[in-house]
Protein backbone atom coordinates (compact mmCIF):
# COMPACT_ATOMS: atom_id res chain seq x y z
CA UNK A 1 0.00 0.00 0.00
CA UNK A 2 0.84 3.67 -0.16
CA UNK A 3 1.60 4.76 3.00
CA UNK A 4 0.74 8.69 4.29
CA UNK A 5 1.26 10.63 7.56
CA UNK A 6 -1.10 14.00 7.90
CA UNK A 7 0.31 16.86 7.88
CA UNK A 8 0.61 19.07 10.69
CA UNK A 9 -2.63 20.97 12.03
CA UNK A 10 -0.80 24.56 12.02
CA UNK A 11 0.40 23.68 8.25
CA UNK A 12 -3.49 22.46 6.94
CA UNK A 13 -4.55 25.40 9.06
CA UNK A 14 -2.95 28.24 6.84
CA UNK A 15 -3.71 26.32 3.83
CA UNK A 16 -7.16 26.79 4.22
CA UNK A 17 -7.26 29.93 5.84
CA UNK A 18 -8.72 31.54 2.50
CA UNK A 19 -11.25 29.34 2.46
CA UNK A 20 -14.10 29.44 4.66
CA UNK A 21 -16.00 26.52 3.46
CA UNK A 22 -13.73 23.22 2.74
CA UNK A 23 -14.79 19.78 1.51
CA UNK A 24 -12.27 17.12 3.17
CA UNK A 25 -12.02 14.64 1.04
CA UNK A 26 -10.96 11.26 1.85
CA UNK A 27 -9.66 8.23 0.14
CA UNK A 28 -10.77 4.77 1.17
CA UNK A 29 -8.02 2.20 0.51
CA UNK A 30 -4.17 2.78 1.10
CA UNK A 31 -4.31 6.07 3.48
CA UNK A 32 -7.30 4.32 4.93
CA UNK A 33 -5.63 1.42 5.60
CA UNK A 34 -2.26 3.39 7.49
CA UNK A 35 -4.63 5.73 9.29
CA UNK A 36 -4.02 8.70 7.73
CA UNK A 37 -7.14 9.77 4.86
CA UNK A 38 -10.07 7.35 5.39
CA UNK A 39 -13.52 8.31 6.57
CA UNK A 40 -12.73 9.12 10.32
CA UNK A 41 -9.78 10.57 10.05
CA UNK A 42 -11.89 13.29 7.80
CA UNK A 43 -14.31 13.02 10.07
CA UNK A 44 -11.66 14.08 13.04
CA UNK A 45 -9.94 16.41 11.08
CA UNK A 46 -12.71 18.29 9.93
CA UNK A 47 -13.65 18.87 14.09
CA UNK A 48 -10.49 19.89 14.69
CA UNK A 49 -10.03 22.71 11.77
CA UNK A 50 -13.53 23.82 13.72
CA UNK A 51 -12.06 23.71 17.08
CA UNK A 52 -8.46 25.26 15.62
CA UNK A 53 -10.54 27.86 13.52
CA UNK A 54 -13.14 28.27 16.63
CA UNK A 55 -10.58 29.21 18.90
CA UNK A 56 -9.23 32.10 16.75
CA UNK A 57 -13.18 33.86 16.65
CA UNK A 58 -13.46 32.56 12.61
CA UNK A 59 -15.80 29.97 11.35
CA UNK A 60 -14.75 27.09 8.63
CA UNK A 61 -17.60 24.69 7.28
CA UNK A 62 -16.52 21.59 6.32
CA UNK A 63 -17.91 18.71 4.43
CA UNK A 64 -16.08 15.61 5.12
CA UNK A 65 -16.91 12.45 2.14
CA UNK A 66 -14.50 9.84 1.29
CA UNK A 67 -14.43 8.16 -1.69
CA UNK A 68 -13.20 4.64 -2.86
CA UNK A 69 -9.78 5.58 -4.54
CA UNK A 70 -8.49 9.41 -5.46
CA UNK A 71 -6.27 7.55 -7.97
CA UNK A 72 -9.25 6.55 -10.38
CA UNK A 73 -11.45 9.14 -12.41
CA UNK A 74 -14.66 6.55 -12.03
CA UNK A 75 -14.70 7.16 -8.23
CA UNK A 76 -13.55 10.57 -7.93
CA UNK A 77 -16.68 11.74 -10.21
CA UNK A 78 -18.70 10.75 -7.26
CA UNK A 79 -17.27 13.44 -5.15
CA UNK A 80 -18.29 16.17 -8.07
CA UNK A 81 -21.46 17.71 -6.30
CA UNK A 82 -19.38 18.29 -3.33
CA UNK A 83 -16.75 19.78 -4.90
CA UNK A 84 -19.22 22.00 -6.41
CA UNK A 85 -20.35 23.43 -3.37
CA UNK A 86 -16.98 23.90 -1.76
CA UNK A 87 -14.44 26.71 -2.22
CA UNK A 88 -11.54 24.35 -1.90
CA UNK A 89 -10.94 20.59 -1.14
CA UNK A 90 -8.60 18.65 0.99
CA UNK A 91 -7.24 15.95 -0.18
CA UNK A 92 -6.54 13.16 2.12
CA UNK A 93 -5.46 11.06 -0.68
CA UNK A 94 -1.70 10.14 -1.45
CA UNK A 95 0.22 12.74 -4.17
CA UNK A 96 -1.33 10.52 -6.85
CA UNK A 97 -4.79 11.01 -5.50
CA UNK A 98 -4.39 14.71 -5.12
CA UNK A 99 -2.87 15.16 -8.80
CA UNK A 100 -6.08 13.08 -10.24
CA UNK A 101 -8.25 15.24 -8.39
CA UNK A 102 -6.65 18.42 -9.53
CA UNK A 103 -6.73 17.37 -13.06
CA UNK A 104 -10.36 16.01 -12.95
CA UNK A 105 -11.57 19.42 -11.50
CA UNK A 106 -9.54 21.58 -13.20
CA UNK A 107 -11.57 24.87 -11.38
CA UNK A 108 -10.90 23.84 -7.95
CA UNK A 109 -8.47 24.58 -5.38
CA UNK A 110 -7.39 20.94 -4.05
CA UNK A 111 -4.95 21.15 -1.49
CA UNK A 112 -3.01 18.04 0.31
CA UNK A 113 -3.74 16.71 3.66
CA UNK A 114 -1.15 14.37 3.81
CA UNK A 115 2.44 13.34 2.94
CA UNK A 116 2.89 10.47 1.16
CA UNK A 117 5.97 8.58 2.78
CA UNK A 118 6.26 5.63 0.74
CA UNK A 119 5.08 1.91 -0.10
CA UNK A 120 4.94 -0.31 2.55
CA UNK A 121 3.28 -3.10 4.67
CA UNK A 122 1.72 -3.24 7.62
CA UNK A 123 4.36 -4.93 9.72
CA UNK A 124 2.58 -5.33 12.75
CA UNK A 125 -0.52 -3.40 14.47
CA UNK A 126 0.36 0.40 13.85
CA UNK A 127 3.55 -0.37 12.34
CA UNK A 128 4.35 0.55 8.84
CA UNK A 129 7.21 -0.09 7.30
CA UNK A 130 9.06 0.58 3.56
CA UNK A 131 9.03 -2.19 1.11
CA UNK A 132 9.19 -1.03 -2.50
CA UNK A 133 10.84 2.24 -3.97
CA UNK A 134 9.31 1.73 -7.44
CA UNK A 135 12.51 0.99 -9.01
CA UNK A 136 11.33 -0.14 -12.15
CA UNK A 137 12.92 -3.46 -12.71
CA UNK A 138 12.29 -5.86 -9.87
CA UNK A 139 15.25 -8.32 -8.62
CA UNK A 140 13.81 -10.14 -5.78
CA UNK A 141 14.12 -13.46 -7.41
CA UNK A 142 17.79 -12.81 -6.75
CA UNK A 143 17.57 -11.75 -2.79
CA UNK A 144 15.23 -14.54 -1.44
CA UNK A 145 12.20 -11.68 -1.41
CA UNK A 146 13.66 -9.11 0.35
CA UNK A 147 14.89 -5.56 -1.61
CA UNK A 148 18.44 -4.10 -0.92
CA UNK A 149 17.36 -1.20 -2.95
CA UNK A 150 14.64 -0.26 -0.49
CA UNK A 151 15.74 -2.13 2.96
CA UNK A 152 19.59 -1.46 2.49
CA UNK A 153 20.32 2.08 3.66
CA UNK A 154 23.92 2.40 1.68
CA UNK A 155 21.35 0.64 -1.50
CA UNK A 156 23.91 -2.50 -1.87
CA UNK A 157 23.26 -4.77 -4.65
CA UNK A 158 26.40 -6.76 -3.07
CA UNK A 159 26.30 -7.02 0.34
CA UNK A 160 26.99 -7.19 2.90
CA UNK A 161 28.62 -3.92 3.76
CA UNK A 162 29.80 -5.23 7.00
CA UNK A 163 28.97 -2.09 9.27
CA UNK A 164 25.88 -4.18 11.10
CA UNK A 165 25.37 -5.23 14.18
CA UNK A 166 23.40 -7.82 16.01
CA UNK A 167 21.64 -7.80 12.81
CA UNK A 168 20.59 -4.70 13.02
CA UNK A 169 22.46 -1.93 10.72
CA UNK A 170 24.98 1.06 11.60
CA UNK A 171 22.49 3.71 10.80
CA UNK A 172 20.53 2.82 13.29
CA UNK A 173 19.59 -0.21 15.83
CA UNK A 174 15.79 -0.14 15.06
CA UNK A 175 16.80 -1.56 11.76
CA UNK A 176 17.03 -3.94 10.65
CA UNK A 177 19.83 -5.18 8.13
CA UNK A 178 18.68 -5.93 4.89
CA UNK A 179 21.41 -8.31 3.83
CA UNK A 180 21.28 -10.21 7.46
CA UNK A 181 17.82 -10.68 6.35
CA UNK A 182 18.71 -11.91 2.58
CA UNK A 183 21.25 -14.38 3.95
CA UNK A 184 19.74 -15.32 6.73
CA UNK A 185 16.63 -16.31 4.03
CA UNK A 186 18.68 -17.66 1.25
CA UNK A 187 20.41 -20.03 4.06
CA UNK A 188 16.56 -20.78 5.30
CA UNK A 189 15.74 -21.63 1.11
CA UNK A 190 19.49 -23.38 0.86
CA UNK A 191 20.11 -21.21 -1.71
CA UNK A 192 22.84 -19.27 0.04
CA UNK A 193 25.46 -20.48 -2.93
CA UNK A 194 23.25 -18.45 -5.18
CA UNK A 195 24.99 -14.76 -3.65
CA UNK A 196 28.21 -15.95 -4.68
CA UNK A 197 27.37 -14.32 -7.90
CA UNK A 198 28.22 -11.27 -8.55
CA UNK A 199 25.31 -8.59 -9.38
CA UNK A 200 26.21 -5.87 -11.99
CA UNK A 201 25.74 -2.11 -10.86
CA UNK A 202 21.88 -1.24 -11.29
CA UNK A 203 20.49 0.29 -14.05
CA UNK A 204 18.30 3.17 -12.64
CA UNK A 205 17.04 4.43 -15.79
CA UNK A 206 13.93 2.55 -15.67
CA UNK A 207 13.10 4.35 -12.01
CA UNK A 208 12.32 8.02 -11.30
CA UNK A 209 16.28 8.77 -12.36
CA UNK A 210 14.87 8.22 -15.75
CA UNK A 211 12.29 11.01 -15.37
CA UNK A 212 8.67 11.01 -14.93
CA UNK A 213 7.35 7.26 -15.86
CA UNK A 214 4.12 5.58 -17.26
CA UNK A 215 2.97 2.32 -18.37
CA UNK A 216 0.99 1.80 -21.47
CA UNK A 217 -1.24 -1.07 -21.98
CA UNK A 218 -2.04 -1.73 -25.80
CA UNK A 219 -4.88 -3.99 -25.03
CA UNK A 220 -6.56 -1.82 -22.58
CA UNK A 221 -6.03 1.15 -24.75
CA UNK A 222 -9.61 2.56 -26.71
CA UNK B 1 -13.29 12.27 30.69
CA UNK B 2 -13.74 9.21 29.02
CA UNK B 3 -13.87 6.02 31.36
CA UNK B 4 -12.72 2.63 30.31
CA UNK B 5 -13.15 -0.85 31.96
CA UNK B 6 -10.60 -2.18 34.71
CA UNK B 7 -7.50 -3.49 33.44
CA UNK B 8 -7.94 -7.53 32.18
CA UNK B 9 -10.92 -6.85 32.04
CA UNK B 10 -12.30 -6.03 28.78
CA UNK B 11 -14.72 -7.79 27.35
CA UNK B 12 -12.99 -7.24 24.20
CA UNK B 13 -9.12 -8.17 25.56
CA UNK B 14 -7.63 -5.19 24.82
CA UNK B 15 -10.32 -2.80 24.26
CA UNK B 16 -9.73 -0.46 27.23
CA UNK B 17 -5.60 -0.14 26.12
CA UNK B 18 -6.95 0.41 22.85
CA UNK B 19 -9.12 3.57 24.35
CA UNK B 20 -6.29 4.62 26.35
CA UNK B 21 -4.34 5.01 23.14
CA UNK B 22 -6.64 6.80 21.14
CA UNK B 23 -7.59 9.17 24.38
CA UNK B 24 -3.70 10.17 24.20
CA UNK B 25 -3.37 10.25 20.60
CA UNK B 26 -6.70 12.95 20.63
CA UNK B 27 -5.09 14.66 23.22
CA UNK B 28 -1.97 15.55 21.17
CA UNK B 29 -4.62 16.86 18.66
CA UNK B 30 -6.03 19.35 21.20
CA UNK B 31 -2.36 20.37 22.51
CA UNK B 32 -1.68 20.86 18.61
CA UNK B 33 -4.66 23.55 17.89
CA UNK B 34 -3.70 24.88 21.37
CA UNK B 35 -6.96 23.86 23.03
CA UNK B 36 -5.32 21.88 25.31
CA UNK B 37 -5.10 17.99 25.91
CA UNK B 38 -5.55 18.02 29.37
CA UNK B 39 -9.28 18.85 28.49
CA UNK B 40 -9.60 15.06 27.92
CA UNK B 41 -8.77 12.76 30.23
CA UNK B 42 -8.91 8.54 30.29
CA UNK B 43 -9.73 7.08 33.37
CA UNK B 44 -9.21 3.72 34.38
CA UNK B 45 -12.19 1.52 35.90
CA UNK B 46 -9.37 0.40 38.46
CA UNK B 47 -9.69 4.08 39.87
CA UNK B 48 -11.22 4.90 43.45
CA UNK B 49 -14.43 7.49 43.29
CA UNK B 50 -12.06 9.67 45.36
CA UNK B 51 -9.29 9.73 42.19
CA UNK B 52 -12.53 10.16 39.85
CA UNK B 53 -13.58 12.95 41.91
CA UNK B 54 -10.36 14.53 41.81
CA UNK B 55 -9.21 14.45 38.11
CA UNK B 56 -12.79 16.16 37.90
CA UNK B 57 -11.90 18.97 39.85
CA UNK B 58 -8.63 19.00 37.62
CA UNK B 59 -10.92 19.23 34.72
CA UNK B 60 -12.71 21.92 36.27
CA UNK B 61 -10.06 24.15 37.23
CA UNK B 62 -9.67 24.47 33.46
CA UNK B 63 -12.22 27.47 33.08
CA UNK B 64 -14.79 27.55 30.21
CA UNK B 65 -14.02 26.29 26.68
CA UNK B 66 -11.93 28.21 24.82
CA UNK B 67 -13.36 27.97 21.61
CA UNK B 68 -16.73 29.01 23.05
CA UNK B 69 -15.06 32.69 24.00
CA UNK B 70 -13.77 32.70 20.16
CA UNK B 71 -17.35 32.38 18.87
CA UNK B 72 -18.47 35.41 21.18
CA UNK B 73 -15.76 37.65 19.91
CA UNK B 74 -16.97 36.71 16.39
CA UNK B 75 -19.88 37.81 17.26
Amino acid sequence: MIVAKQKPIAEIKEMLRPYPKVLILGCGTCVKTCFAGGEDEAATLGAVLRLAFGQEGKSIKTEELTVERQCEDAFIQEAAQAVGRNQAVLSLACGAGVQAMARRFGKAVILPGVNTTFMGVLEKPGLFTEECSGCGDCELDTFGGICPVTRCSKRLMNGPCGGSKNGKCEISPDTDCAWQLIIDHMTALGQLEDLKRYIPAKDWRPSLSGGPRHLIREDHVI
Amino acid sequence: MVIGCPSGKCKRIDGNVRAAKRVAWVQKLLDEIGLGGKRLIYASGDETDAVITLLLKDLAGLGPNPVDKGAAKAK
